[in-house]
C-alpha cells in the first residue's frame, strides 16, 4: 500500500509541477481579457487523468467473503488505479461528431484483480442541418429523470449506481431525434424525444442480461409550466408487446427551495412494478446544500426475502453462491426502500477551496446504510485533490451488514487540461 | 437713453432665464421620464435586445489568489440567457439556462439539465446565479422612484437614485438601488438589499466602452460584500453584438448544443 500511496502523490507532484497554470495565479492586468483565444475551432477536445490510491478492509464475516475469496483471505486490499478521460468533438458544416471514451488501470495487492480496460462511453453524429431541431445516431447515454440518487424513468441506460451517482456510465447504440417546438409552443418551454433502441446479438448485447433480443421506442415529452419542469416518458418493447410509461417533475419552491420527483410504471413478459421517488434540494443562507431523497420499488425484495437470500447464500453449494454473490452485486438496490441525504458545506470556517460533504445511503427495510465522507480540495483551476471514506454499517444478513467491504479509504488526486 | 436701458434690462432678464433655464434644464429633462421609463432606458442601453458576448469572471479571495472563468453568453428578450463555459478544462462544457425565474445547469458528465437556484453559484465567489444570468432589471423588479443625490458620477453630473422593488419573492435581492449616471444613462453602482434591510452586496459598473453597432455599456462589472469581507468578483465584457436567435435556443434540450453556436 506504502508503495501504491508514494507512487501516486509523485505522479501527482510531477504532473503539478509541469503544469503551466500554477497553484499561484500571476496578478497581470486584471481587467485584461484577451478574447481571440476562445474563438471556435472545427476539433476542439479536452481530457482529465486521474491517479486514486484505494484502501478497502473486508468484512470477513459476511456471508459473501468465503464465496468471493474460497482459496485466500485477505483481510484488506490495497489499489491504485490510474484513469485517462477524452472528449472530443468535431464540427462541421452539417454534422458534428462527438467521442468520448475512458482508458483504465489498475493494480491491487488481491490476485487477479489486475485490470487494464479502454472503454468508448459515447461516440455518436449529429445532423447539424437539423438545428435547432436534432437527430443524433450513435452511443449515448440519455441520463433521463431528475433524481440525484435515483432515477426510476431511466427507462432506457443503464442504471445509477446511488452509492456513486456521479460515476460516469457507458451509453447504449441508438437513433435519437429531437424537435423544439420554441416559438410556437404554449409553453414557457417544451421538446419532443423519440428514441429507438435495439438489443440483439451484435447491439446492445450486454444492457440487460435476462434480454436476448428487443427493439425499444421511446417516447419523452418536456414541457415547462411556470416554475416546474415536468417529463412524461412512455416505451413500447415490440418484442415482449409490453410498454413502460412514467413521468417527473421539478419545481423550484424558492429562491433557495427545490423539489423533484419520478414515477414509472414497468412491464415486462414476466413481472409488473413500480418505482417512485420524491426528492427536495435546499440551500441555507450560510452556503449548506442539503439533498434527501426516498425511494420505492415495488419490484424490491422484503426485508424477509433479502434475509432468505443471505442465508441461501451461505448455506448453498459453490456454484449457487457465487450464482447468488453476482446478483448481490449487480443490484444497485435490493430492498424495496431506500433514503439518501447528503449535505455538502462550501468552504466552512472561511476554508478556501474546500468542500466537505457527508452522504447517507440507508436501506429503510433492513435498517442497513452506508456513510459517505468526502472531502474534495480544488486549489487551484483544473487541480482537486478529494479524500473519501465510505463506511458500511449493519447486522448481519442485512445489504450493507453483508457488504464484502466494510471501510474504503480512497485518495484521489485529478488534473484537468 | 431709456430705451437703451430697457433694452439692455431685457436682454439681460432673457439671457439670465436662458442661463436658469440652462441650469435646470437636466433637470426638466430628467423629469419627464418616470422611473420605469428609467429603468427601461439603463435595461436598453447595458443588453440589446439579443446580443451574444464572451465574459471574463474573476473571484479574487482575500489572499489575493484568483479564480477564472471564460463565458460565451447569448440574450433573448427580456428573460431569457445562456451562457457556456469556455474555460478552465474542468468547466469547459458546462451550461446555464435562465428562462424568467427558472434557472438550469447543464454537466457534460451528468448530461441532463438540473434545476438551480438564483441564490446559488455556479462560480463561487460574490456573483450569484442571478448575477451571471443577468436578465432585464424590468424583467424583475418595478421601478419604484427616483431622486437625485449628492454623489457624482463619472461624467460629473450628481447621480440619480433609482430604487427598485423585487416583484415576487423568488427574486434574488428584494430591493436595489441603482445609482444612475444620467449622462451616461448608465448604472454606476447598485446596493443589493435583502427584505430584512441587510445590505448583501455593491455592485460597481466601470469603464463605459463603445462595443460598436450602437452598443455603448461598462465594460466592467465588479462586486463586493459585506458578509464576504475581503472576497471580491468581477466580470469583464468583450465582443458583444447583436445577434439574432431562434427561440428554440432557450430550451433546455438545447443546452447541450449551446457551444455549436460560437
Amino acid at each position: 500500500m506504502k508503495c501504491y500511496t508514494q507512487l501516486a502523490l509523485f505522479l501527482g507532484m510531477i504532473i503539478l509541477v509541469c503544469s503551466p497554470a500554477r497553484v499561484v495565479a500571476v496578478d497581470n492586468d486584471l481587467y485584461s481579457f484577451n478574447v481571440e483565444e476562445f474563438t471556435k475551432k472545427t476539433w476542439e477536445w479536452k481530457g482529465e487523468i486521474s491517479t486514486t490510491t484505494t484502501t478497502k478492509t473486508f468484512n470477513t464475516d459476511s456471508v459473501l467473503y468465503p464465496v468471493k475469496f474460497p482459496s485466500q483471505e485477505p483481510d484488506q486490499s490495497n489499489e491504485f488505479n490510474l484513469q485517462l478521460l477524452l472528449e472530443s468533438r468535431w464540427d462541421w458544416e452539417w454534422v458534428r461528431f462527438f467521442l468520448a471514451g475512458e482508458a483504465n488501470f489498475q493494480r491491487s495487492s488481491v490476485d487477479d484483480t489486475d485490470d487494464e480496460s479502454t472503454l468508448l462511453t459515447e461516440g455518436y453524429f449529429q445532423i447539424s442541418k437539423l438545428d435547432p431541431h436534432n437527430v443524433e445516431i450513435g452511443k449515448r447515454l440519455l441520463r433521463w429523470g431528475k433524481g440525484y440518487a435515483f432515477n426510476p424513468v431511466a427507462f432506457l441506460e443503464r442504471a445509477k449506481n446511488p452509492e456513486d451517482p456521479e460515476a460516469s456510465r457507458e451509453g447504449l447504440w441508438m437513433a435519437q431525434g429531437i424537435w423544439i417546438p420554441g416559438g410556437f409552443s404554449i409553453f414557457g418551454n417544451s421538446s419532443v424525444n423519440l428514441v429507438y433502441l435495439p438489443v440483439g446479438d451484435d447491439l446492445n448485447n450486454d444492457y440487460q442480461a435476462a434480454l436476448e433480443k428487443e427493439y425499444f421506442w421511446g417516447l419523452k415529452l418536456y414541457i415547462l409550466i411556470n416554475t416546474t419542469d415536468i417529463d412524461m416518458y412512455y416505451v413500447q418493447k415490440s418484442e415482449q408487446e409490453k410498454s413502460d410509461y412514467g413521468f417527473d417533475f421539478s419545481s423550484n419552491m424558492t429562491s433557495s427551495f427545490e423539489v423533484h420527483g419520478e414515477y414509472a410504471d414497468i412491464n415486462t413478459a414476466e413481472s409488473n412494478y413500480q418505482a417512485n421517488l420524491l426528492g427536495l434540494r435546499y440551500l441555507t443562507e450560510n452556503d449548506v446544500t442539503w439533498i434527501v431523497e426516498g425511494y420505492h420499488d415495488t419490484s424490491g425484495l422484503t426485508k424477509e426475502e433479502s434475509k432468505a437470500l443471505f442465508q441461501s447464500a451461505k448455506s448453498s453449494s459453490s456454484s449457487t453462491s457465487k450464482l447468488l454473490l453476482s446478483l448481490i452485486q449487480q443490484s444497485n438496490t435490493l430492498n424495496q426502500n431506500y433514503g439518501y441525504v447528503k449535505v455538502s458545506v462550501k468552504e466552512p470556517f472561511n476554508w478556501l477551496y474546500f468542500t466537505p460533504s457527508l452522504a447517507w445511503l440507508v436501506n429503510i427495510d433492513d435498517v442497513s446504510s452506508t456513510e459517505n465522507i468526502q472531502l474534495v480540495y480544488v486549489p487551484t483551476d483544473n487541480w482537486t485533490f478529494q479524500f473519501t471514506w465510505q463506511h458500511m454499517t449493519g447486522a448481519a444478513y442485512t445489504q450493507y451488514g453483508e457488504n464484502l467491504v466494510s471501510n474504503k479509504y480512497a485518495l484521489d488526486v485529478t488534473h484537468n487540461f | 437713453m431709456k430705451n437703451s436701458v430697457r433694452v439692455l434690462a431685457a436682454m439681460i432678464t432673457i439671457a439670465g432665464s436662458m442661463l436658469l433655464l440652462i441650469s435646470i434644464f437636466p433637470i426638466v429633462l430628467y423629469a419627464q421620464q418616470t422611473p420605469q421609463e428609467w429603468l427601461v432606458t439603463i435595461d436598453r442601453n447595458l443588453n440589446p435586445p439579443q446580443y451574444e458576448s464572451y465574459r471574463k469572471l474573476i473571484n479574487i479571495e482575500p489572499d489575493g489568489s484568483k479564480k477564472e472563468f471564460v463565458l460565451f453568453s447569448l440574450k433573448q428578450d427580456r428573460d431569457k440567457v445562456v451562457a457556456l463555459f469556455l474555460s478552465p478544462s474542468s468547466e469547459k462544457g458546462r451550461a446555464t439556462l435562465r428562462v424568467g425565474d427558472n434557472m438550469w445547469l447543464y454537466i457534460p458528465n451528468v448530461g441532463r439539465p438540473i434545476r438551480i437556484t438564483s441564490l446559488q453559484s455556479v462560480t463561487g465567489g460574490i456573483f450569484n446565479n442571478s448575477d451571471i444570468l443577468r436578465v432585464d432589471y424590468q424583467a424583475e423588479y418595478d421601478a419604484k422612484a427616483i431622486k437625485e443625490v449628492d454623489e457624482k458620477g463619472p461624467s460629473g453630473s450628481r447621480l440619480l437614485q433609482l430604487d427598485l422593488k423585487a416583484r415576487s419573492g423568488s427574486v434574488a435581492y428584494d430591493r436595489l438601488e441603482m445609482m444612475i449616471d444620467p449622462n451616461l444613462k448608465s448604472p454606476v453602482k447598485i446596493r443589493a438589499i435583502a427584505a430584512s434591510g441587510l445590505l448583501i452586496k455593491t455592485i460597481y459598473f466601470k469603464k463605459i466602452t463603445d462595443f460598436g453597432q450602437g452598443i455603448k455599456r461598462p465594460a466592467v462589472v465588479e462586486t463586493d460584500s459585506p458578509l464576504h469581507k475581503g472576497y471580491k468578483s468581477l466580470m469583464i465584457f468583450a465582443r458583444i453584438k447583436p445577434r439574432k436567435l431562434a427561440a428554440e435556443v432557450f430550451t433546455t434540450d438545447y443546452m447541450g448544443r449551446i457551444e455549436t453556436l460560437r
